[in-house]
Formats: structure tokens, sequence, C-alpha cells
């Protein structure tokens, strides 16, 4: 190659480094793929159901000719014993209709208000907006709620955390945690907070072999003091993508379950009976699910090792999803769901279980745990509501169309929303952890 | 399930490598993301047939490379979010690189100037220069013959070499 093609690959290379994967990538594909399977069936349900029609009215309008014609002796064959045609994947012949959950009434969960307020609002202490720097000089991303009045932010170059900080939601300050070591091709793989301390971890390995590198792991009191490297580990720090952290110890995902290290250092040591569950971004409650994502079979607590088993409908339960604090779940048969209105919500045992509310099943909407409660989230065009079927409390944002119609509204990192006003150029986020 | 095993194994062993080639396909952190999960899924319906017959890597870097070109890659994607993820997911690191990134000199021109060719053009350099592939395999890749892989490259650098801005290369990029 010439020189120039050297630089091109040189600089297609060097744009490639700065870039790394969703950590969540395979149930996000699984996810959708479930999804996408789903709607094939049930639009190849409704296509054979064309057919049968299509096959009924021409044999409805060619009987009254038939009739007409001569006819011959017929010809008597065995009929095949076909299936009743009421059947259907929604309406199960053997076991009728899809079972329903009673009307949602307050009570044991408390109704989200009739008209959803702003969450600058209902929340007030809870919403911020950034400054477009760091006082570094670098940008500014928000990672996750310290506690109800600070969030921890990075500031980032290359797309690289450089430094931490805690942004004060009430004052609007910055203080410094700790930085980034290593070189612009150092890579973090993850962070966590507990009350008093900031852990995070780094891998300096650059490659497109990622499940090679390992990665240190740091400590910095958030009171302020001096950062401390506690250990070097030398496992794939792409497994190493969700983090929680006590003031005891710092835990984080692994292939098969978590790991834990003692704040003060020693051996990584692994979770002991944490085989087959996922640990959740911020909190101490480690979650199991069916093999295909859709049915949480259990919650475990890193910490105290308290187990939590939900307790799903007996029968035609095809999805549930849990929180600590609930689970909201769908009917549905065959694989295809039932008709709206099928989503109820329960607690993990099993009881008090009934319809969601319509405002926050009309659309697509999700659970997200925070901590050790969860949180109701609908997403609907440009706007996202929240709603903590436990305290009732509910708050909504919006994102406006700038002018060259790009805008943004989403949840980020497990806890943390943002929606994006196209017109003033301003982004509003929301600390999901302070929202109680 | 072994099969799903073995597909959530080949996804997390080459999650960033496939990030690295549709960010370089691409050029924005956004459509590299769609473009992975959009071609990982497709590998996921095929995933039975692929690995038993077939290479899944070139699978999936055919179908992203095909996808990219295709014109609905090419219309503008506005950023909005009309339903929400069944559960938290991590900002990558990969969206940080649109608002991070700020080159300078030579490796920002070079770039700037990729992102004004043609997709296919664009497939050409990145499939041959970062992914290091023969024209043969690029033909393969693309649906193309090797010859119209070498017109395409020629094309791609001559535009690189003609754009104002890139008088330095002159006589440079063949």
């Amino acid at each position: 190659m010439t020189t120039p093609e050297i630089e091109l690959t040189r600089v297609l290379e060097t744009y490639a480094g700065d870039v790394q994967a969703h950590a969540d990538l395979v149930e996000l594909v699984e996810s959708r793929f479930q999804r996408l399977r789903r709607r094939r069936m049930r639009a190849a349900a409704v296509a054979a159901g064309m057919v049968v029609l299509l096959v009924v009215a021409g044999t409805a309008v060619a009987w009254p000719r038939a009739a007409s014609r001569p006819t011959k002796p017929p010809v008597v064959t065995p009929s095949p014993t076909l299936p009743n045609p009421s059947c259907s994947p929604i309406y199960n012949c053997k076991t009728g209709p899809l079972p329903t959950a009673p009307a949602f009434r307050a009570g044991h969960w408390a109704a989200p208000p009739a008209k959803i307020p702003l969450a600058t609002t209902t929340w007030p202490t809870a919403t911020f907006q950034l400054p477009a720097h760091a006082p570094d000089g670098f940008k500014l991303k928000p990672l996750r709620t310290i506690d109800r009045t600070h969030v921890l932010v990075s500031s980032i170059s290359h797309g690289i955390d450089v430094s931490y900080y805690s942004f004060d939601l009430t004052r609007g300050g910055f203080r410094k945690i700790g930085e980034m070591p290593g070189g612009k091709r150092a890579t973090s793989a993850g962070s966590a907070v507990s009350d008093h301390y900031l852990y995070w971890a780094f891998s300096g390995y650059n490659s497109t072999d990622f499940a090679k590198a390992g990665f240190d792991i740091y400590v910095a009191p958030l009171a302020g003091g001096a950062t401390r490297k506690i250990i070097h580990v030398a496992e794939s720090s792409y497994d190493a993508n969700r983090w929680f952290a006590t003031d005891d110890a710092v835990y984080w995902s692994t292939r098969d379950g978590a790991e834990t290290l003692p704040r003060t250092g020693g051996r990584v040591s692994k979770v002991a009976g944490l085989e087959g569950y996922r640990l959740v971004n911020g909190s101490a409650w480690a979650m199991r699910s069916s093999a295909d994502f859709q049915i949480t079979t259990g919650l475990k607590n890193v910490v105290t090792g308290e187990t939590r088993t939900p307790v799903a409908p007996s029968d035609d339960v095809m999805d549930l999803r849990c929180a600590p604090t609930f689970c909201v779940g769908l009917w549905g048969r065959d694989g295809n769901p039932g008709i709206a209105g099928d989503y109820f919500i329960q607690d993990l045992d099993g009881s008090h279980r009934m319809a969601m509310p319509k405002a926050f099943t009309m659309w697509g909407f999700g659970i997200y745990t925070i901590g050790d409660r969860g949180i109701v989230v609908s997403g609907q065009d440009l706007k996202l509501e929240f709603w903590d079927p436990v305290t009732g409390a509910a708050g909504r944002m919006v994102a406006t169309w700038g002018p060259d119609h790009s805008t943004s509204i989403a949840v980020d990192n497990g806890d943390i929303a943002h929606a994006e006003d196209g017109k003033a150029g301003t982004i509003t986020y929301l600390a999901l952890g302070a929202t109680q | 399930m072994a099969d799903e095993a073995a597909f959530a194994d080949f996804v997390r062993s080459r999650a960033t490598a496939l990030y690295r080639y549709g960010y370089l396909l691409t050029g924005n952190a956004h459509d590299a993301d769609d473009l992975v999960q959009e071609a990982l899924i497709k590998l996921r319906g095929a995933w039975n047939r692929v690995h038993r017959q077939d290479d899944p890597m070139g699978y999936v870097r055919t179908t992203m490379a095909r996808m990219h070109i295709s014109a609905w890659r090419r219309t503008r994607r506005e950023f909005l979010s009309s339903s929400v993820p069944d559960r938290a997911h991590r900002d990558s690191g990969i969206a940080r690189v649109d608002a991070g990134i700020a080159r300078g000199g030579t490796d920002q021109l070079i770039w700037n100037l990729l992102g004004a060719l043609p997709p296919r053009q664009r497939a050409v350099l990145v499939l041959r220069y970062y992914e290091h592939l023969t024209d043969e395999e690029i033909g393969h890749v693309l649906g193309v013959s090797s010859g119209t892989v070498r017109s395409q490259a020629s094309r791609a650098l001559s535009k690189l070499r003609s754009m104002p801005s890139a008088a330095h290369l002159n006589g440079g990029l063949r």
C-alpha cells in the first residue's frame, strides 16, 4: 500500500477503536427477535383466517350454481377430523377465553393521577439540566443517581470517561470524585455508587477480541479523598457490564452470575447461589428469567442473599416482568398476547392482581428497577410517563422538535431519563433514583 | 437451547468488532447501532442454518454491508422513542463517539471525506482497508463482481483526491 493508503487504514482503525458495543446487545437482539417472531405468527394467523373467509365466501357464491347443475351420485369419502373453527391462538377450545384481571382500583396500588403532571412539577429536585462542559473542559454525561440531591456525571473525551463528578441537583455545582487512569485508548467497564464511595473499572485493553480484556477496579470516597486502585481482574470486561456497590464491597456481572470484591481489598469471589441471575445496574437485586427472557422467575439480593420468587398465574401467562416491589404481566397463549387490557399488575407473591391502568398500557411501556423499588415507564412519541404504583408518584417528560427535525427522549443507564427541547437546544434530565 | 447459547456466545465475542465495522460503514453511532441490531436479528432467525453451513461473521458482515447500501438506510432517521425498551440498557460507548470525538488535522479531514462518499464506495473502502478483504471477497460481500469492486474503489479514491480539501492527498491515494 502507498503511504496515503496506510494513512486511510490508520484513520479507519483509529475511529473504529473508540467504539464499544451495547452491554445488553444479546438481550436486546433476543427480545426484538422474539417480538418480531410473535408479530409474524399473528400475521400468519390473520392470513390463515382470511384464506378461510375467502374459501367460505367462494363456496357460498358457487353453491347456488352447483345446486342447479345435474348431480352425480356423491362420492362419499371419510372427512378428516377438523378442529373447531372457533379455536384460535387467542381462544383455546380446551380452556376457553384468556383470563382477565379485575379492573384497576386504587387501594393496595396507588393510582396515577388522571392527568400526569410534568416531572419538573412532581420531582423538582430530581430534574436538572447540565452545563455543556465539565470543570475540566470536557463534555458531560450523567451516569446515575448518587442520592436524592446528587447525580454522578462523567466528563468524556473521545468517548472515554475522563473524570467523575458529583453534580448537586439543588445548587448546580460540581465536586470532583475521581478520574480515569490511562491514555485515550482506555475503555471504562462500569461504575457503581454506594452511600459513601464511588467504584469504577477501566480496561486499557483495546482490541476487537474484547472478551480477553481485563480491568482494574478503583475506589474513591464521595466526600473527597484519594483514589485507590483495589485490584486488577484478569477477566472479560465485556461481561462486567452491570455494577452494584455497598460501602463494603463492589459487585459486577459475569457470564453466569456475579463476582464481588471487598472495598478494602482481598480476593475476588463468586457470589454464591447467583448462577443464572443477571445483576441490575445500581440495584442489589439480581434477576433470573425464563430462557426467552419473558418471565421473571426469581430475584435475589446479592448482599443479604434474600430470594423472592414471583408467582405467575397458573395458566396462560406469556410475560411477567418483575421489579423488587411488583410485577407486570400479560396474558396470552401459544406465543400470542391477548387483546389490549390483558396486562396486569400484581405483588410478587401473586396477590393483589388487577388490570393495569389503561393509560400505561395503551402505548409501549416497560418497568425499571431503581434500587429497591420499581417504576413503570410508558412511552408515546415524544412523551415519557413515569409511575410508581406503590407510592402513586407520577410525572411526564416531553421532548420537542428542533428546526433540524432532531430531538431525543429516552431512559439512559437504567435510572436517568432525558428529554431534548430541540428548539431551545437544552436537555432536561430526570434522576429516577431521586423520584421517591 | 444449545443454539441460543451459541448465538449468545457469538454475539458477545463479536459485538465490539461488529459495532466498529458498523460505525465505519455508517459514520455515526445511532445508525451503526441500528445496523448491528438489525443484522443480528436476521442472523438469529437464520442461526441454525448459518452456523452449521457458513461463517456467521461473514453472514453478518454481508448483511450489514447490503443493508447499509439499500435505500432505506440512506433516508434520514429521527431519534425518538415511541416505545420504552423492555429493560434498562446502558448507553454504549458508541453513542459517545459522535459527541465526544473531535479530532483535528488529517484524521478528521479523511474521516469527513469518507462521509461524503456514496454508501457503496464507502463500503468498498471499509472492507478493503479496515476488514482487509480481497477484491473477490468484497465482491462476494456486496454481491457484485470483483471488477465492479475495483472500479468502485478507484472512483472512491479518485473522489477523495478530487475534493478541494484533500489537495495534499493528490497523487497518493490510488
